[in-house]
């Protein structure tokens, strides 16, 4: 069976390749193919401690259940900080094979095999296990690059990585634009013909930003800023995403012209702010953080009940709050993997990407 | 689907079981069932309780299932949890009526609000009506089906109060007045039955002359709309509202929203209406007795007649502040005046009849003013009377003779004045104590000051006005040709992009389908988008578009007097550029409006108006208009209307209320400018808020009026979440 594989990488890190391979094993897996994950290599979560890497464990987890062990996977393991004096520099062939071997044992038995990159291009170059080396080592021609700016900027970056492969001799099957706004998507099909294709760049899509998807869910909140949740009985909507936060500082009317225009907020306020809190209940509001531990009012008690909405009680002053939830990073959750293929299902020339 | 059946049964019930009847004084159920029999009522009564036996020597049944004969109305005074259960029996027996005076409902929250949500479903079921719960009862002409201390005096009075502890209240105050009740209700949580369901009943009554209100809140706002108008013609209503409506505090966010306030959709409503407001417990009771005992005057022409100088300028001042006109005399009259009247008299209205007056003295002013005695004699003739009510004042001083005064008073009203209204102040308290007694028992309102008497007058006055005006059934309301299937269109794109706030572009087309003049706007999503758009609009401003950045200004996000299309090419850039860097993070930007430049200083004459909506959550629509750009909200020179109903004269009224408007009509020699262009806008913009309940808010700001045409400048709509 001849294998089909397909490379992610970018220039720059935080681009978005694990959601990106999800949705693309989605797709061929819906349409009765084999596919396979593959990560060459992998971020430990401890130093030395750990070397599962979190992407790896979640597709594991979701997407691509395997017997295949770990080490196939995801062969080769370098802490994120201290590497290079980790890494045998003369070692560089050794560890190529060990990925080489991991990846031929992989693609004997799937149709498909996705690649996630290194978190950039240049990561691991010292010590000579970077996409392009890895790439050509293990046979591929072509790379899938991802890019993320929402301005001009994109074209530099392109450039500057076009006439890097060009250097290391490796080509660009095509880009796929990722987390655009909405309002640069218009721009890049503007870009698209004069700085773009006409350097032979094929763009594979363009998937706008989604606010949705890492939006944190109550229940992280309620935990990242160590609340208590007073009205059980919204506890059913502790799952619910926020995608936005709204600090309740004005009076009511002021607030209104914010939570108006606001969907799925978390509404940061005082317990005593009874007018703020109900005003805030009627719009489209996730969850009330009620700061200084002040209990509120019955009636917001009750709004909420009746409307399902959590009321989580901040042990911190609303500064405080603001910072701890701000450590809330949430990903993609075990139980919403179907937003990755619905985010770039219409969006992905599926031809040029796969063919 | 069943109709649901009107709540006339609650007035006159042939027979009434007592869910929780007791024979220990002191309980609840003691008391109800007492007030019943006390209250002389002729009908049946079944008092319920689990050990049955006898109560206050009626025999007692187990559950109203048990009781052989057909019950209209069960009246409940066991614990909350308990009422839902006895209600599916009541309803197993066809009974028509619940009075639930059991508390432990919505108002404890929590468990009360899903056990009153399953007794409203256990109503509906079986198509009863249900008072309360959380009430005091039902009193009504026949019978009083409450734990009230004493059995109210019979009247023409009928009293509704949300307030169980204000109805009992104000029938204790009524037991020292002169006036009686045909019946109080207590509303308690309004589950079912509300005021309108009573006053719709109440209309029609021959027992009731005025029906008073004491309420916190209207909850069906459309009905009480299309009710109320019709029940005013029939007689008069006056209204306490207490409370501000936190539902329409929470309404507004837009200017419209902020100049008008949570309160004054109930002014709007009440007037559209015909219901008198009251403001005071005092003016609720002031008004009901000046509609039950005077008649309604036919024109606004009084008089004031006073023995005393400084009482007549206070009655006078007063006239001026309530709107009531003093009647210029006739020749004739006053020739008689000053022919009769001691030369220091003040012959001119108001009449000072001086400190010495004696009985006889104020029966002369009196009758001569109103040409009783002397009509057709003397030169008087009816033409000549031009007094349609008065206003007494009296003071003590050494030669007045209190008590002869009321006497008279009362003989000229009852016997010649049917239908001219009269009030009097009798100012002090010892010395003419029982002659105010006297005025009030023989229906002669009597106040210790003129203002309370000038205001009650004046509420006979604007009752009469609304009589005077067309029905609002038939009036005629303008209809435009629109496109009702774009906007919404445009409602479902917007809808489905998740957004509320429309975008100007949005807006500019919405006019478009309506009529209403803005400029030309459209929407460029690239550098390249806004060339061609400035190239096809001509001079242009650009403005970031953007639902979460409310000031464009503050974050660089407009540019003005945009003349090539280079310009706005850079435009553009500088304004996307400017808005990322300082706008919200969150921002959500959709590309810049490409918008026509209204060059306004080349006109000769431009006013900046707003005109807005606001949609109150009982009343529905609002509109404003007044004095519009960035200070509107300070100047707050704006005036309302409700969008129900809405006609040119009404359109005509809200601007003329203006201060704005006589600078519109022009002032100093200059040209006027088109009012009948504004009217027009009010009318377009009425009439897509009627056809659209999804729009929330809109604010135009400015609306820019020219001597010839407007152009509505800045527009800003907001539609619910849908």
């Amino acid at each position: 069976m001849m294998v089909k594989t397909i490379y992610l990488c970018s220039l720059r890190e935080r681009v978005g390749k694990s959601l990106i391979s999800i949705g693309i094993m989605q797709k061929l897996q819906n349409e009765g193919k084999k596919v396979a994950y593959f990560k060459p290599i992998g971020i430990p979560k401890g130093a030395f401690t750990n070397k599962a890497d979190r992407d790896v464990g979640f597709i594991q987890n979701t997407i691509f259940k395997t017997t295949l062990p770990y080490d196939i996977i995801s062969p080769v393991s370098i802490p994120d900080c201290y590497y290079v004096d980790l890494i045998d520099v003369k070692r560089k062939e050794e560890n190529l094979g060990t990925i080489k071997n991991a990846y031929d044992e992989i693609a004997k038995n799937f149709e498909y095999v996705i690649i996630e990159g290194s978190p950039s291009i240049k990561r691991y170059t010292r010590v000579g296990l970077d996409d392009v080396t890895i790439a050509k080592s293990i046979g591929i021609n072509d790379l899938v690059f991802i890019e993320t700016q929402s301005s001009d900027k994109c074209i530099d970056n392109i450039f500057f990585s076009k006439n890097y492969f060009e250097f290391r001799k490796i080509k660009i099957k095509g880009i796929i634009f990722n987390k655009i706004d909405y309002d640069y998507k218009a721009r890049i099909e503007e870009l698209e013909e004069n700085h773009i294709k006409r350097y032979g760049i094929p763009i594979l899509g363009i998937i706008e930003k989604s606010i949705e998807l890492f939006a944190p869910r109550v229940i992280e909140i309620q935990e990242g800023i160590g609340g208590e949740l007073i009205n059980e009985i919204a506890s059913a909507s502790l799952n619910n995403r926020v995608e936005t936060t709204i600090i309740g500082a004005m009076n009511a009317q002021a607030a209104l012209k914010y939570l108006r225009q606001i969907k799925a907020a978390a509404v940061i306020t005082g317990g005593d702010r009874t007018d703020l809190a109900l005003a805030a209940l009627n719009e489209d509001v996730k969850c009330l953080i009620l700061t200084g531990f002040i209990k509120p009012d019955i009636k917001v008690i009750h709004t909420a009940n009746e409307k399902g909405i959590p009321i989580i009680l901040s042990p911190s002053d609303t500064y405080t709050t603001l910072r701890n939830m701000d450590r809330v990073k949430p990903g993609i959750q075990e139980d919403e993997i179907d937003l990755a293929l619905k985010l770039i299902e219409n969006v992905i020339d599926w031809d040029l990407l796969l063919n | 689907m069943t109709i649901k059946r009107n709540a006339s049964f609650f007035f006159n019930p042939k027979s009434i079981a007592i869910i929780g009847a007791s024979s220990t004084p002191g309980k609840v159920g003691y008391n109800v069932l007492k007030n019943i029999i006390d209250s002389s009522y002729s009908g049946k009564i079944f008092p319920i309780n689990p050990k049955a036996g006898e109560i206050l020597n009626y025999k007692a049944f187990k559950s109203v299932l048990k009781v052989p004969d057909e019950i209209d109305i069960a009246i409940f005074v066991i614990p909350g949890k308990h009422v839902n259960s006895i209600a599916e029996e009541c309803g197993k027996k066809n009974i028509k009526g619940l009075v639930v005076i059991s508390a432990g409902f919505k108002e404890i929250g929590g468990e009360g609000i899903l056990r009153e949500k399953k007794l409203i479903e256990i109503a509906k079921k079986y198509n009863m009506r249900i008072i309360g719960p959380n009430c005091l009862g039902f009193i009504g002409i026949n019978y009083n089906g409450s734990f009230a201390t004493e059995t109210p005096k019979k009247g023409h009075i009928a009293m509704i109060s949300q307030s169980g502890a204000m109805l009992t209240g104000m029938m204790d105050y009524s037991m020292e007045q002169a006036f009686g009740f045909s019946c109080n209700i207590s509303l308690g949580n309004k589950a079912d039955c509300s005021e309108v369901d009573f006053i719709e009943y109440l209309a029609d009554d021959e027992d009731t002359k005025v029906i008073l209100c004491y309420l916190e809140s209207i909850e069906n706002g459309e009905r009480f709309l299309e009710i109320l108008p019709k029940a005013t013609r029939k007689k008069p209503i006056v209204i306490l509202k207490a409370g501000v409506s936190e539902a329409g505090a929470r309404a507004a966010s837009s200017h419209t929203g902020a100049l008008a306030g949570s309160d004054i959709a109930y002014d709007l409503a009440f007037e559209k209406c015909g219901v008198i407001r009251a403001n005071s417990i005092g003016d609720l009771f002031d008004f009901g007795e000046a509609f039950l005992y005077q008649p309604i005057p036919e024109k606004n022409s009084f008089a004031i007649i006073t023995n005393a100088g400084g009482p007549g300028i206070t009655g006078v001042d007063a006239f001026e502040r309530e709107g009531l006109k003093l009647a210029q005399f006739s020749e004739p009259i006053l020739h008689k005046l000053r022919d009769n009247l001691p030369p220091e008299a003040a012959i001119f209205n108001p009449v000072d009849i001086i400190g010495d007056a004696s009985p006889e003295r104020y029966r002369f002013a009196i009758e001569s003013i109103f040409g009783i005695n002397n009509k057709n004699v003397e030169g008087i003739y009816e033409d000549s009377i031009t007094t349609y009510g008065a206003l007494i004042i009296m003071s003590p001083q050494a030669q007045t003779k209190p008590i002869e005064v009321a006497k008279l008073i009362y003989d000229i009203s009852s016997n010649h004045l049917s239908t001219k209204p009269i009030l009097c102040a009798m100012i002090g308290e010892k010395s003419i104590k029982e002659a105010r007694k006297y005025l009030k028992q023989h229906h002669i309102p009597c106040f210790p000051f003129p203002e309370r008497a000038a205001h009650s007058l004046k509420t006979l006055v604007r009752y009469k006005d609304f009589l005077d005006s067309k029905p609002l059934e038939k009036l005629e309301i303008s209809e435009f040709k629109v496109n009702k299937d774009k906007v919404k269109e445009i409602f479902d794109a917007v809808r489905k992009d998740e957004r509320t706030v429309l975008l100007s572009h949005e807006t500019s087309e919405i006019f478009e389908c309506y009529g209403i003049k803005s400029p030309k706007s459209r929407l460029a999503r690239t550098p390249r988008e806004a060339m061609k758009l400035q190239k096809e609009i001509g001079k242009s401003v650009l403005k970031i578009v953007s639902p979460q950045i409310i000031h464009k200004t503050d974050v660089g996000g407009i540019v003005l007097g945009v003349e090539s299309e280079i310009d706005a090419f850079e435009a553009f850039i500088q304004i996307v550029d400017s808005a990322k860097k300082f706008g919200p993070q969150i921002a959500k930007i959709y590309g810049v409006e490409v918008q026509e430049m209204i060059d306004f200083k080349k006109e000769k004459k431009f006013i900046e108006l707003i005109i807005g909506m606001s949609r109150d959550p009982q009343f529905g629509p609002m509109l404003m208009i007044g004095s519009g750009g960035i200070y509107a909200n300070f100047l707050r020179d704006v005036s309302f209307a409700l969008a129900y109903k809405f006609t040119e004269q009404d359109a005509k009224n809200t601007l003329q209320k203006t201060k704005i408007y006589s600078l519109l009509q022009g002032v100093r020699g200059e040209p006027a400018s088109d009012i009948d262009s504004i009217i027009e806008v009010l009318l377009r913009l009425s009439q897509l808020v009627n056809d659209f309940k999804d729009i929330v808010e809109l604010d135009i700001n400015p609306l820019l009026s020219f001597i010839k045409g407007y152009s509505a400048v800045d527009i800003k709509i907001t539609i619910s979440r849908g």
